[in-house]
């Protein structure tokens, strides 16, 4: 039987090794860096991608809440939720998400039309919100959040302003009063 | 000195020595207790350290648009709600604390109200000599009638001709440039607030400010806190950029009615009578809409510059408690109130510009309740009580013949299925009773979570301020108001503030 008589380093081996220090190397900065977040638990911010659920569910929901049906506007929705969402807690995340799949399968029930509700076309969607917003109160948690976020990026577009005769912001932050920048100048330089 | 995330991302070992982080006094939060704790010790000589979870943000950030600032000024973005998801609870943060997002309503808290605390160290009679002062330093100052806008005038015309009681409310406000954002944050840094006056107080007295820190647990052994543990974290990642270990003579909670309890219920600090978290008062409140034939353009101009007091009382006998202020909200605002969907939602929003809003709030006399959901956020519990159920039907009721005697041609008040009026005559009280979830309600000021008393097995600290089994841990925020306020707390705050600052040992 042969022993082996020692340990050689070639290029095989080194590659095996260099590899698994590199994995191990990783890792152990992933769980470095996963224990730091964990330290900050919930108000770990979660990614700017969107989940599958979230991708699929919130434009119908957009689109029954606000009645906007423009594709590059929906897109746009799409994109703040993606920013807004990362700066929410993760397990309030999570909820929206619960509420989102609550919402979702729910007509699958309610519905004769048996589908879910990202499926179902809009003035449906739009009877089914009606429906279940003056339904138990125990279904109305799914939309005080759902809402708030949906008329949110709605009203953030200044084409929708107009709609309602609101004209937007009016901050010239340029011009702001010299006597109370007088301590921000101060500051600001201190911290630069 | 005021640090941000910014200087650690630089220099994580900032305050690598130990000796760095050793102060005279630790203040956790930077609102309106907070500041001015912070200062009144540093004007006394202390060194103080002067901790946020906040951001440090300058005018030039404030963009008076919700989509900016709800993430940047409130806790969970604005989006914090109590356990039944009845009532959002607006929590401010930032250097400054809620100063950088309310309102500026400045009322002292009524004599009957301290009085009735029974605190033999904190009269009516200090506690308000206090106010002064600080109304002083604050440019406190009556809204004149000239600085109405629209939707004041007509809630004070209202008002007036029902021959209700009302007057104009008083503000801290210098150069204000009346564009309505207050509640985004002042882009003409025109609020006379914590960020304003007492935040550079602290500065100039070599106090040091950590903004974006989040205090995480106190570490204590037999009556005394030795340190503080807390992180520098990425306001937008939430990433730790650091660890910090702080050691103070004395600590300072003024996180607000429900910061300062998950941080003392993370350190699980001594709470033998189980006082932690309990007596949550919130004043909730919702908000009614007048449709007027001219323009009202409510979101315009000085928000919340009149009163009326008629359906409000501290005198207990009398059962009034529901305080009628004027409303103001920004598209989103409104919309996620008003009911509907799609295009009937639309069709309502269309008559922005001409709604009129009152905000009935609630002297309340329910109790709730903070826990730990998770590490970080809270668990409010809070069912509003039958008897205070009934104050705010009261104040719908009220606040819609408020609307009609202005001129209002139909009056909405946004239950889940919306009521609609189209006269008075249509109105009765009992309609207007909401069930649980039946109408969507806000809240801006938790309180009451440690309160103040002479007797430990009630109450959390003593009349003081400070905690009854702990020697150097003291609050100075709403949460030592051992009873619901019945106004907007911000002078009280300030001013149990500067009591407890100056109480501090050097």
């Amino acid at each position: 039987m042969d022993v082996p008589s020692g340990f050689k380093l070639n290029r095989r081996s080194f590659f095996i090794l260099s590899s698994l220090g590199v994995i191990a190397g990783g890792s152990a900065c992933g769980i470095k860096l996963y224990g730091q977040l964990l330290e900050v638990n919930e108000q770990l911010v979660s990614s700017r991608k969107l989940s599958q659920y979230e991708k699929e569910n919130l434009p119908a929901l957009y689109s029954a809440m606000t009645g906007e049906t423009d594709p590059q506007q929906i897109k746009e929705a799409v994109e703040f939720f993606a920013i807004f969402l990362s700066k929410l807690p993760l397990s309030r995340r999570k909820e929206l998400n619960l509420g989102l799949k609550v919402l979702d399968i729910l007509p699958l029930f309610f519905m004769v039309s048996f589908l879910p509700f990202r499926k179902i076309d809009l003035k449906q969607q739009v009877v089914f919100l009606q429906k279940l917003s003056q339904g138990p109160a125990v279904l109305y948690p799914l939309f005080g959040g759902l809402k708030e976020l949906m008329y949110l990026a709605y009203y953030r577009v200044p084409q929708n302003y107009q709609k309602i005769e609101y004209y937007g912001p009016v901050a010239k932050p340029n011009e702001p009063i010299e006597e109370h920048q007088r301590f921000y100048k101060a500051l600001m330089a201190e911290l630069s | 000195m005021i640090y941000t995330f910014e200087h650690f991302l630089k220099n994580p070992k900032l305050f690598d020595s130990s000796s760095q982080l050793d102060f005279d006094v630790c203040v956790v939060g930077s609102g309106a207790g907070g500041a001015t704790a912070a200062a009144t010790a540093a004007a006394r000589g202390a060194r103080v350290l002067l901790l946020e979870a906040g951001s440090f943000l300058l005018p030039s950030d404030l963009t008076q648009r919700e989509e900016d600032m709800y993430p940047k000024l409130f806790y969970e973005a604005g989006g914090r709600r109590t356990a039944n998801r009845a009532i959002r609870v607006m929590h401010g943060m930032g250097v400054g604390g809620s100063t950088l997002h309310n309102i500026n309503l400045c009322k002292r808290t009524p004599k009957s109200i301290i009085d009735s605390w029974q605190l033999p160290h904190l009269t009516s009679e200090k506690f308000h000599q206090i106010s002064e002062d600080i109304e002083k330093e604050l440019n406190v100052a009556i809204i004149l009638d000239k600085d109405f806008n629209e939707n004041n005038w007509l809630f004070k015309t209202g008002t007036e001709r029902l021959g209700y009681k009302g007057s104009a409310l008083a503000h801290n406000r210098k150069g204000c440039a009346q564009s309505g954002f207050c509640e985004l944050g002042c882009s003409f840094n025109a609020k006379m607030n914590a960020l304003r006056i007492y935040i550079p107080q602290v500065v100039q007295h070599n106090g040091v400010v950590l903004s974006n820190t989040q205090a995480l647990h106190f570490r204590w052994a037999g009556r005394r806190i030795f340190e503080l543990t807390a992180q520098v974290i990425h306001p937008e990642t939430r990433a730790k950029i650091c660890d910090l270990n702080i050691k103070a003579k004395s600590f300072v909670l003024s996180g607000g009615g429900i910061e300062s309890v998950l941080l003392s219920q993370r350190s699980s600090l001594p709470d033998p009578y189980r006082q932690l978290g309990k007596h949550l008062h919130l004043h909730p409140g919702t908000g009614i809409c007048g449709i007027f034939s001219q323009d009202v353009l409510m979101w315009k101009g000085i928000p919340q510059s009149y009163e009326c007091t008629e359906f409000l009382s501290f005198d207990e006998k009398e059962d009034k408690r529901v305080w009628l202020v004027g409303g103001s909200a920004h598209p989103s605002g409104v919309a996620g109130m008003l009911p509907g969907f799609g295009q009937e939602h639309a069709a309502l929003m269309k008559l922005y510009p001409k709604m009129a809003s009152i905000s009935p709030m609630l002297h309340d006399h329910t109790e709730g309740q903070i826990d730990m959901d998770g590490k970080l956020l809270a668990k409010i519990s809070y069912n509003l009580s039958d008897s205070d159920r009934k104050q705010l039907a009261r104040g719908l009721f009220q606040a819609c013949k408020i609307l009609f005697a202005a001129g209002a041609e139909k009056v909405y008040v946004p239950f889940r299925k919306l009521k609609e009026f189209k006269s008075p005559d249509q109105l009765q009280e009992s309609d207007l009773y909401p069930d649980n979830m039946e109408i969507d309600m806000v809240a801006v000021h938790p309180m009451s979570t440690l309160r103040m008393g002479v007797d430990p097995t009630s109450s959390v600290t003593d009349d003081y301020g400070r905690y009854h089994h702990l020697d150097n841990l003291w609050v100075a925020d709403s949460s030592l108001f051992p009873t619901s306020l019945g106004v907007p707390p911000q002078i009280s705050i300030y001013s149990i503030g500067r009591y407890v600052g100056g109480l501090l040992p050097l």
